[in-house]
């Protein structure tokens, strides 16, 4: 596990040491340096070590974590790595991802949220299909079905995550909580979180650089308040 | 026969037109505009000689540059401006409208330009419309329902992608990603747009109001219970 805090961009390295990564998460979600989160490295040795740790829950510090946040992965992402992706914002992939859930080809079923999240990202059909076949999905299969938003390099998701990073961080954050309540709340409601969450930012510095900055066609100076 | 300075409001042969109307700022969407729109989609939805919403821009340039940033900081105070907002729930009624509304974009589609396309049914653009939601990198957030009605129709990782970077969308991806039903050339974007409005409004109103409740309602409730809705909204047209 390592991390880079000097940075907006937060970057965390998977590696097979699941508790250092909730500890991280958990860490990441007080630093107020952090605006985004890049995720990468060896899926699938994360993934097998959440099959093996049982208390401690990456998946879920993951999904509450208040920074959008970047999944890149390259290589395999199986079972528990993929349900680890799942959690993630925005998924890309490079050439030689490798995409299964093969749970119940094992007798067991996704428990890290694999078959809430893979169906509300590919849609029933797909989903049902993968967690019964166990069949294994290429970059292009997996951008087809929507599993991944794109395919590219890992120059691609710094950039991304650079973009990202660019923008308002409370703003940020706020679009991440609304989008992500779009898909469980009736469009009247989350018109309402949506509302609130924008008048909320009337009182932010941010949003007055933010005027300033446009108005004086510069670059906003952003501090996160 | 409008009266409006923001708008222009003609209906022409069954179908509404509402034309955004302020070229030399790319239609930016300001007060007087929310209160035009407003009025506008009271006449459409009261109108029975009206049958479907045409929403277009005026001018060379856009659909909709977005909010007119020179009026923001005006509002009173956030007390204030929550409660204008719910005053008169200018999007749910747009969302809401019980006839089919088609938006027919060209160049830019900004902020509030995109999230009024997004609040209509149909969407038809030029090859020269191009889409962004920039509110995040000014440090505010899209506020017309752009962060519901987007990822309902292109899904979560796009709506978060092109909401947290306010990148630019061009026709092409945005007919790929399902935001855009048909593109059409230029010159023709206005006429294909009408006669694709009228052609859909052309089928019994009943029935088009019916369907779309029972999609945008349906899609906030379990199966079960937008399987009871159906059957309940599919008796009355019995």
């Amino acid at each position: 596990m390592t991390t880079d805090n000097h940075d907006p961009i937060a970057r965390l390295t998977l590696d097979a040491d699941a508790v250092a990564l909730t500890a991280a998460l958990l860490a990441l979600d007080a630093d107020a340096g952090a605006r985004v989160l890049l995720l990468s490295g060896d899926w699938s040795a994360a993934g097998a070590s959440l099959r093996d740790a049982s208390d401690d829950d990456p998946v879920a510090a993951l999904a509450a974590l208040r920074i959008p946040v970047i999944a890149w992965v390259d290589g395999d992402c199986h079972d528990e790595a993929l349900e680890l992706a799942l959690a993630a914002d925005i998924r890309l992939a490079g050439e030689s991802a490798a995409f299964r859930m093969g749970h119940a080809r094992e007798g067991r079923i996704p428990s890290h949220g694999g078959t809430q999240r893979l169906t509300r990202a590919v849609g029933r059909g797909q989903a049902l299909r993968l967690l019964l076949t166990g069949e294994t999905l290429d970059a292009d299969e997996a951008f087809r079905t929507g599993l991944v938003h794109d395919i590219g390099v890992v120059e691609d998701a710094e950039e991304l995550a650079a973009a990202i990073a660019d923008a308002g961080p409370v703003a940020a954050q706020y679009v991440k909580e609304a989008i992500a309540a779009s898909a469980d709340l009736p469009l009247r409601d989350g018109m309402r979180l949506e509302a609130d969450l924008s008048i909320l930012l009337h009182s932010t510095a941010d949003r007055a650089e933010g005027l300033r900055a446009f108005a004086e066609k510069r670059k906003p100076r952003f501090e996160g308040r | 026969m409008s009266a409006f300075e923001t708008l222009r409001y003609e209906k022409r042969d069954g179908i509404a037109v509402v034309t955004l109307c302020r070229p030399e700022a790319i239609n930016a969407f300001n007060v007087r505009m929310r209160d035009e729109l407003s009025e506008a989609l009271g006449a459409v939805r009261d109108d029975a000689e009206v049958r479907g919403l045409l929403i277009a821009g005026d001018g060379e340039r856009g659909f909709c540059a977005g909010a007119d940033l020179t009026e923001f900081g005006t509002a009173p105070s956030q007390a204030v401006a929550r409660y204008v907002r719910w005053a008169r729930d200018l999007w749910s009624a747009l969302a809401e409208l019980p006839k089919p509304t088609m938006a027919a974009v060209h160049g830019y589609c900004f902020g509030s330009g995109l999230e009024i396309a997004a609040l209509c049914d149909l969407r038809v653009a030029s090859q020269d419309a191009v889409f962004a939601l920039p509110e995040a990198s000014l440090g505010l957030i899209p506020a017309a329902g752009g962060t519901q009605s987007l990822p309902r129709i292109v899904g979560l990782p796009r709506a978060m992608e092109l909401a947290l970077t306010g990148r630019r969308m061009t026709s092409g991806e945005a007919v790929r990603a399902g935001f855009v039903d048909w593109l059409v050339p230029r010159e023709q974007l206005h006429v294909v747009a009408e006669a694709r409005l009228r052609d859909v409004a052309s089928a019994p109103a009943g029935a088009l109001a019916l369907a779309k409740r029972a999609v945008n309602e349906g899609a906030d409730l379990t199966l079960a219970d937008g399987l009871r809705l159906e059957r309940r909204l599919a008796a009355r047209l019995r």
